[in-house]
């Protein structure tokens, strides 16, 4: 099978109409693990929403192509079932649907009609993994990421990713929340998924995921835009020095995305206990 | 119309004397003035010779232990187990007539007759009803499946339930019928000290009925009532739902769901009175509204003065799915005693945006993913029904709703 390639090119995107791409160029093949970091206010997670088709965020120009095939044309459904994935960095709750059923009716769309998962197989194969992120037996059966700790839901995300198999993996910041022992799990989870079939971009905000992923390729992301791109020694040298060098390597003295703050008007909902009703 | 036994004869002549001036009840952000409640047709019942009517077969199922079908007032068909020997399970107009000493203390004290015009009209045009006595201790292991059914006449039914000092009951009612009709339903419920009482209600009522629901339940001293009602008619309904907490230590969960569709308007009211300390009370109201339809919940949580260590809460939810759909979610806390904890949550909105696209991209279609939503919004009643028959059929109903 040939391997899966995610090419961005000149990508731009605006939300609300304030621009926070500014012209994102990158490609990801399956085999390959690429990070991207930067500071806080770059346009990461943007980045990462934009490639997904996240309502609010609108993209003005570029492209975005997986295998060859427009991703930017295609609704967000039909961009997961070409292949991609994102580990959002702040995973939705949903009442009243288990893990374990969303996770069996999100494989079942994958396959054609009349086919179905094998309950044992899946049961079989949700438990292993459930085991291996060191996560609690019962969590299959509750409701989606309803009353999980922000550390539960990084890895449900995780445990999503491995039952899903997807082509093209988006990690978005999955080590904010996380302690050192779980970064070591979800480090594992995403090296046992290294394959010619799997692709990985980790959109980091510590350095610390990286020391426990072989990463392949590092970006460096300032102002909407990936400015620095190289390898390994990459990190060690951010790790010292910060950010600052490349600032002036390039030329930038604010790294981020300037947005004005919106004067926000404040709405009052109305009162719900008043003394008046009492008096009924 | 019920033959009146002797000893009911001055209330219905009181009741009929003060009937032209009582009013309607009020619905809260409801409009019902106009409705006609009034056009009875009390005619021509429909008569079946114990067998279940097809209308209602769906809701059967062959491994049920108990069950009671009553059509048009006439208990048609009627299957109890061991389970529920020593309970009397009787028509209304069987147990005015044979247990008054027992039916005496109840009836009309949970609901008086005069409440409002409503309850009434349905006192003196009272064609159907059910009395279930639940004896001092008795714990039924088994569930009771009654189903109502309106075919031929205008339905006026009054059900009074007890389940006495101890004793538990799983009791799940489902009103069917399939026509324009009048629809006025009085159900008295009282649970004794100690005693547990699963109340689960259904309505699917047709979308050219008008209907009157007044629920009303006492629970004594430690008692405990889950009461769950599935508002799933086509037609224009006003249900209106109070539990008294009236001794310590009782505690009260009620749970709505209602799917309100085309031009249908839904009022449903749903108050927890608190009147002894120490009691425990939680409204969850969920609701669907969508086309042009109007949907409104109003929750009351009330403390009165001096039952402290009582606590109130409630939270009511709707999600409406289309342009012109309308919903209120009115919240109202009355407390009137210091040492008391009460919380109330209010919403509607549509559906929440970034759940849609977290399913999504998951590959999930726009359809599925709403689907799932959906399901999962009201799982906290589907949960509660524990017949299979039932369930399957309220989640068949849910189901040909959302996607109409």
């Amino acid at each position: 099978m040939e391997k899966s390639v995610l090419n961005i090119s000149e990508l731009r995107a605006s939300i609300d109409g304030k621009e926070i791409l500014k012209g994102v160029n990158l490609e990801i093949k399956g085999g390959e693990i690429h990070a991207i970091m930067g500071p806080n206010g770059t346009g990461k997670s943007t980045l990462a929403s934009a490639i997904m088709g996240h309502p609010r965020y609108e993209v003005t120009a570029g492209s975005v192509t997986l295998n060859n095939e427009d991703v930017l044309e295609m609704e967000v459904d039909e961009r997961a079932r070409a292949g991609l994935f994102l580990a959002m960095q702040y995973p939705s709750e949903v009442s009243g649907v288990t893990n374990a059923d969303f996770l069996k009716t999100a494989m079942q769309t994958r396959l054609q009609e009349g086919q179905d998962i094998p309950l044992f197989k899946f049961i079989r194969e949700l438990d292993k993994n459930v085991s291996k992120l060191e996560m609690d037996e019962g969590l299959p059966h509750r409701y989606l990421n309803e009353g999980f700790s922000g550390g539960e839901k990084k890895r449900n995300e995780i445990l999503q990713m491995m039952m899903l198999k997807p082509s093209i993996a988006i990690l978005d910041e999955i080590d904010s929340g996380l302690d050192i022992d779980a970064l070591r799990i979800v480090g594992e989870a995403v090296n046992s998924m290294r394959s010619e079939n799997f692709g990985c971009l980790l959109i980091t905000h510590y350095q610390r995921l990286l020391d426990h992923i072989e990463t392949d390729y590092v970006h460096i992301m300032m102002q909407g835009r990936i400015v620095k791109s190289g390898g390994r020694e990459l990190i060690e040298r951010i790790d010292r020095e910060g950010y600052d060098w490349i600032k002036q390597e390039v030329g930038i003295e604010d790294e981020r995305v300037i947005v004005e703050e919106e004067t926000r008007n404040v709405t009052s909902i109305g009162s719900c206990a008043t003394k008046e009703a009492l008096e009924r | 119309m019920m033959k009146i036994p002797d000893w009911i004869t001055p209330i219905y002549e009181q009741i009929k004397a003060e009937y032209p001036a009582l009013l309607l009840p009020k619905a809260e952000k409801t409009n019902i003035k106009n409705w006609d409640f009034e056009s009875l047709q009390l005619t021509n019942p429909i008569i079946y010779e114990n067998k279940v009517p097809d209308v209602a077969a769906h809701l059967v199922d062959e491994a049920d232990k108990n069950i009671i079908v009553v059509c048009d007032g006439a208990i048609v068909y009627k299957r109890l187990s061991v389970d529920f020997e020593d309970v009397i399970i009787t028509t209304l107009q069987n147990a005015l007539e044979q247990h008054e000493d027992l039916v005496k203390s109840y009836f009309g004290k949970v609901i008086p007759f005069n409440t409002n015009r409503l309850t009434a009209l349905n006192f003196l045009n009272l064609n159907s009803g059910l009395f279930i006595y639940v004896p001092k201790n008795k714990v039924i292991g088994t569930p009771l499946n009654v189903i109502f059914i309106q075919e031929g006449r205008s339905l006026l039914n009054r059900n009074l339930i007890v389940a006495n000092q101890s004793s538990q009951l799983e009791y799940i009612e489902n009103y069917v019928n399939q026509s324009a009709a009048v629809i006025n339903l009085c159900t008295e419920i009282i649970v004794g000290e100690n005693a547990q009482l699963d109340f689960v209600a259904m309505d699917c009522f047709h979308k050219d009925v008008i209907a009157y629901e007044c629920k009303r339940s006492a629970v004594e001293a430690n008692g405990s009532l889950s009461l769950s009602h599935g508002a799933l008619s086509d037609g224009n309904v006003v249900s209106e739902n109070l539990v008294s907490l009236v001794g310590s230590g009782a505690s009260a969960q009620v749970k709505s769901v209602a799917i309100a569709e085309n031009a249908q308007k839904q009022n449903i009211t749903v108050e927890v009175e608190h009147l002894a300390p120490h009691t425990a009370g939680d409204i969850i109201n969920h609701g669907i509204s969508k086309d042009e339809a109007q949907l409104t919940f109003n929750g009351i949580g009330r403390i009165h003065k001096g039952m402290r260590g009582s606590d109130a809460q409630q939270s009511s939810r709707v999600m409406i799915l289309s342009e012109k759909a309308r919903a209120d979610a009115n919240p109202l806390l009355l407390i009137e005693e210091y040492d008391v904890s009460a919380g109330h949550a209010a919403g509607v909105g549509k559906i929440n945006e970034e759940q849609l696209y977290y399913l999504m991209s998951r590959g999930l279609t726009r359809r599925e993913a709403e689907s799932l939503i959906i399901h999962g919004f009201l799982m906290p009643f589907i949960k509660e029904i524990k017949n299979e028959a039932v369930q399957a059929e309220f989640v068949n109903v849910i189901e040909r709703k959302i996607k109409a």
